[in-house]
């Protein structure tokens, strides 16, 4: 209260503006706003931190100034800001044999594919293909912004590390990709691809020119001409009925095998019949040809097919997760008999092998620690970012991340069979069976298809019998070809392929179409705290500095930075732009899990935590207090945790207010998510706190489960003791019987389906157990492949705004479906009564097909929340 | 009315011919990846100064 102005604008607290900054409001590489506390000045320019200004430098050096001036014409988002451009990482381990092998092709040894990090516009195409011209030892650089990959030729084998590190001091980061296997399916699918084109390409020359010749016949060409114009057309729809028909043959046969019906039977019913009826006709010289329609039929089913593929292979990431995880894929392992280490590939490791990690770095596998004592950040597993001290003889988790300075570990398990190599191998399975999920269309035209089937066997009969086969088989053709569901089934990957870009401009990114499906249902909305909520950074949230010493903030400063504590961290961070002295710390000591003390200049300064009396601030989660006294006098206090988004109460407010569920699922302390909950105005029943990823996703199945009307109050018992067991292994237990709470709520929750709104790796489980999964942060590239969706602009309002698209779609695509279906039952009917053709059926086909892509097309129009937005 | 033949032959000639430069550049990979290309044709201009640009500033630095 007493110091306002500081708690509003801590960073400005007693520190000068620069001159030239009241202009420069942006940084001039990222665009990012500039604060004062982490501008930093070079040649009159003002950045965001130092990895802007090097790369800005560089570019400047190389003359590469136009980088900028493509960014800005091309560009108008946000760039990221340079990963770790100074960090000391050094690629020279890829030069070596046991790399080389993995990296690159035996056939091929000069060429190494990489994936590139921080890819977002034509201007950074531009820099990366410009590095051969300033890197000797690259020769070439051929970028695909679609994948984000590059392919990079060098001079020779002992040059790969040059690239990765070009790119790194750009800004951006270069991940090597493995030869085997991925590498391979993607080679794969790029050749499907150009297939599939071709086949396109073979159907349309056909059709267009025979589409020309019948016109003439049409038009009463009579005697030579008709008979060779027949003839030719003949000739044209040959490829066109084998080549280009092939994959509908193919499609059947391997569904009759299973004993399915697939929508491709009608299709195959109408080519071959179609053609060896038109052939029988051209060859007596008499009765219907049906060329023109086959063909033009076979073209545009094919066209739609394309387009379904390319939707559902950009849904489906080929790429295995565990690799994102470990976007490091070394490790140094040490040699048993010289107690030398070197490094080797992540994927020669071995359980018994000792490997050593420095700070920051992430275990590859779960080990035993062999050094006395280290601190490990659990938040791949935990989601939360306070590190966890792990003693010698302890096990620690693959994915952990190191936060002491250097540690050994001894392998006990790799890769799949890692704690979070399993989680991850549940999701991948999860994932696998909701991608083959059916959404609804899907069903409707598979039933679809099986009507048609047998209403054209049907009908046949009847009217051979009332008239003749001759007539039938025409009626039948016309029927089937009117009544394909094909324009619905181009209508639906369309309205969704549309969904899904503009998503990305609304800021999200849709994997799994099938949650627009789920969308407009939502009952049950779950929201992971730390980093989803709130911001996710623990710092210090008020501390009045103005009204301590210069001295006591210079003490505090190099007290501080004698500990290694998360609390003491902030600290120094906070301090560190203002220009102290360091007098010297005498009698440094730890008060254990209260604070830290030590005499400067004479002083004696203690820092100690407190219980807190909660702020009324309505953003900030304060879960640490800490009181500064000198020679026992309490002189400061600094308020330290994490700050809720600024959109989150009025998201939360808005979902609760449609009548939905929200919901708390968190790994942090009690006393945190209590106070978030109350925030937010979430009731007390609806918050779990301390659970793991493996809970979490329990917990939305429970609810899942019991909200569709299954009360299972025992079997939820079991679960909850089991839960119990499995938090003890990371955090203290006590989490089955305080989960207890949420029961009475649970059972009431009516039916509907969950979201979950978390992080994207350690809430994996819980965001494939939901119905539909959001990821909000993390790597694009892991979360991506746990997620059905994924949040660009960390922004919580986009979940209002993808359930609104959610909505949308699914009008759109009631609104196609009651079309299609009267207008199959209309033209069905008529075709069978006789009134239509069958060369009217396959004008009437496309043109249905035409209506439906329009109707998708003006799905998106649909209203975007511009009022509500106005109102934040 | 022959030359209708001709022509129908010719056209069939031009479109086959067709044909084979679009199979010949799927197999090529020309339709890959159809984000790139677009872009890096668009900065060849930009190169061209970009290219002047630096010699100027290589002669300032001499």
């Amino acid at each position: 209260m007493e110091s306002s102005a500081t708690w509003e604008n801590p960073t400005t607290c007693s520190i000068q503006e620069p001159d030239g900054l009241r202009q420069a409001r942006s940084c001039a590489h990222c665009g990012d706003a500039l604060t004062a506390s982490g501008t930093v000045e070079s040649g009159g320019r003002y950045f965001c931190c130092t990895g802007c200004s090097s790369v800005y430098e560089l570019l400047h050096n190389l003359g590469l100034d136009d980088f900028y001036k493509i960014r800005d014409a091309q560009f108008t988002g946000k760039i990221e800001t340079p990963l770790d451009t100074d960090s000391a990482e050094s690629y020279d381990y890829l030069n070596t044999q046991s790399f080389k092998e993995l990296y690159t092709r035996e056939d091929d040894p000069l060429t190494m594919n990489f994936y590139i990090e921080g890819i977002h516009c034509a201007a950074c195409l531009w820099l990366l293909e410009k590095i051969p011209e300033f890197a000797p030892g690259v020769l070439s650089v051929s970028l695909n912004m679609s994948d984000n990959t590059a392919s990079v030729t060098f001079d020779k084998p002992g040059h790969y590390s040059l690239f990765p590190q070009t790119v790194r001091k750009l800004g951006y980061k270069a991940h090597p990709i493995k030869i085997d296997g991925d590498e391979s399916v993607r080679e794969l699918k790029r050749k499907e691809g150009r297939t599939a084109l071709i086949r396109i390409s073979v159907a349309a020359v056909c059709a267009g020119n025979i589409m020309l010749l019948s016109a003439a016949i049409y038009a009463g060409a009579g005697g030579l001409f008709k008979d060779y114009f027949g003839l030719l057309n003949l000739v044209l729809t040959i490829p066109v009925v084998t080549y280009c028909a092939y994959p509908f043959y193919k499609s059947v046969w391997s569904s009759l095998r299973v004993k399915r019906a697939t929508v491709d039977i009608p299709v195959v019913f109408v080519i071959l019949t179609g053609f060896l009826l038109s052939s029988y006709s051209y060859y007596k010289g008499t009765g219907e040809v049906y060329f023109d329609s086959i063909t033009a039929f076979v073209f545009l089913l094919l066209t739609s097919r394309y387009f379904l593929k390319i939707v559902q292979d950009r849904a489906a990431g080929t790429e295995p997760i565990s690799r994102s995880l470990f976007s490091s894929n070394r490790v140094l392992i040490r040699d048993d008999k010289t107690r030398e280490y070197s490094l080797m590939p992540i994927e020669r490791l071995e359980p018994g092998q000792a490997i050593k990690l420095t700070k920051g770095g992430r275990i590859p596998v779960d080990g035993e620690l062999l050094s006395p004592s280290s601190e490990f950040s659990l938040s791949v597993l935990t989601g939360e970012n306070i590190p966890v001290k792990v003693l010698k003889g302890n096990l620690v988790y693959a994915g952990s991340v190191l936060e002491s300075q250097e540690a050994v570990v001894r392998v006990k398990k790799t890769g799949k069979h890692t704690r979070i190599g399993e989680i991850l191998d549940t999701v991948n399975r999860n994932y696998q069976s909701k991608f083959n999920f059916n959404t609804q269309s899907d069903r409707y035209a598979t039933l679809f298809t099986l009507i048609v089937g047998v209403l054209a066997v049907v009908s046949f009969f009847v009217v051979s019998s009332l008239y003749s086969p001759g007539e039938a088989l025409k009626r039948v053709i016309a029927f089937v070809l009117i009544a394909c569901p094909c324009a619905f089934i181009f209508a639906l990957p369309l309205s969704l392929g549309l969904s899904i870009k503009s998503g990305v401009k609304k800021g999200y990114l849709v994997k799994d179409t099938s949650i627009f499906d789920k969308l407009s249902n939502i009952k049950n909305v779950f929201f992971d705290k730390t980093g989803t909520l709130t911001k996710g950074a623990f710092k210090i949230l008020k501390w009045d500095t103005d009204a301590l010493a210069l001295q006591d903030k210079a003490a505090v400063l190099v007290i501080e930075r004698e500990s290694g504590h998360p609390v003491a961290r902030a600290v120094v961070s906070f301090l560190s732009d203002e220009q102290l002295p360091a007098p010297k710390v005498d009698e440094f000591r730890v008060i254990p899990s209260k604070g830290v003390g030590a005499r400067v200049n004479g002083s004696s300064y203690s820092l100690l935590s407190e219980s807190i009396d909660q702020h009324s601030d309505i953003n900030a989660i304060i879960s640490t207090k800490i009181v500064i006294s000198r020679d026992g006098e309490p002189i400061s206090e600094i308020f330290l945790g994490d700050s809720l988004k600024e959109d989150a109460k009025y998201v939360v407010d808005e979902l609760q207010h449609r009548g939905k569920n929200v919901f708390i699922l968190s790994g942090d302390r009690e006393s945190s998510v209590r106070l978030t909950g109350k925030k937010l105005g979430i009731p007390e029943g609806r918050l779990f706190w301390e659970k793991t990823p493996e809970e979490k996703s329990e917990i939305i199945n429970i609810i899942k489960e019991t909200g569709a009307g299954h009360h299972k109050m025992q079997e939820w018992g079991q679960t909850g003791a089991r839960s119990a067991i499995g938090g003890q292994e990371l955090i203290k237990g006590q989490t089955g019987a305080r989960s207890a709470i949420g029961r009475q709520e649970l059972i009431q929750t009516p039916y509907g389906y969950s979201m979950m709104i978390g992080d994207g790796l350690n809430d994996a489980p819980a965001l494939t157990s939901a119905d539909a999964g959001i990821a909000i942060q993390g790597s694009v590239e892991e979360s991506m492949k746990v997620s059905d969706a994924y949040i660009l602009n960390n922004d919580l309002f986009s979940v209002l705004e993808l359930i609104n698209q959610g909505g949308s779609v699914k009008y759109t695509l009631r609104r196609n479906t009651v079309f299609s279906v009267l207008y199959n039952l209309a033209a069905g009917s008529f075709a069978l009564l006789g009134f239509i053709s069958p060369l009217i059926a396959a004008v009437l086909m496309p043109l249905s097909s035409l209506l439906l892509i329009g109707s998708s097309l003006y799905g998106q129009q649909n209203p975007r929340f511009k009022e509500l937005k106005a109102r934040l | 009315m022959n030359i209708i033949f001709l022509t129908l032959g010719v056209s069939i000639a031009i479109a086959v011919s067709f044909l084979f430069a679009f199979i010949w550049a799927a197999r090529n990979g020309q339709y890959d990846d159809l984000e790139t290309p677009g872009h890096r044709m668009l900065l060849d201009d930009d190169d061209e100064t970009e290219k002047t640009n630096k010699n100027k500033t290589e002669d300032r630095d001499s």
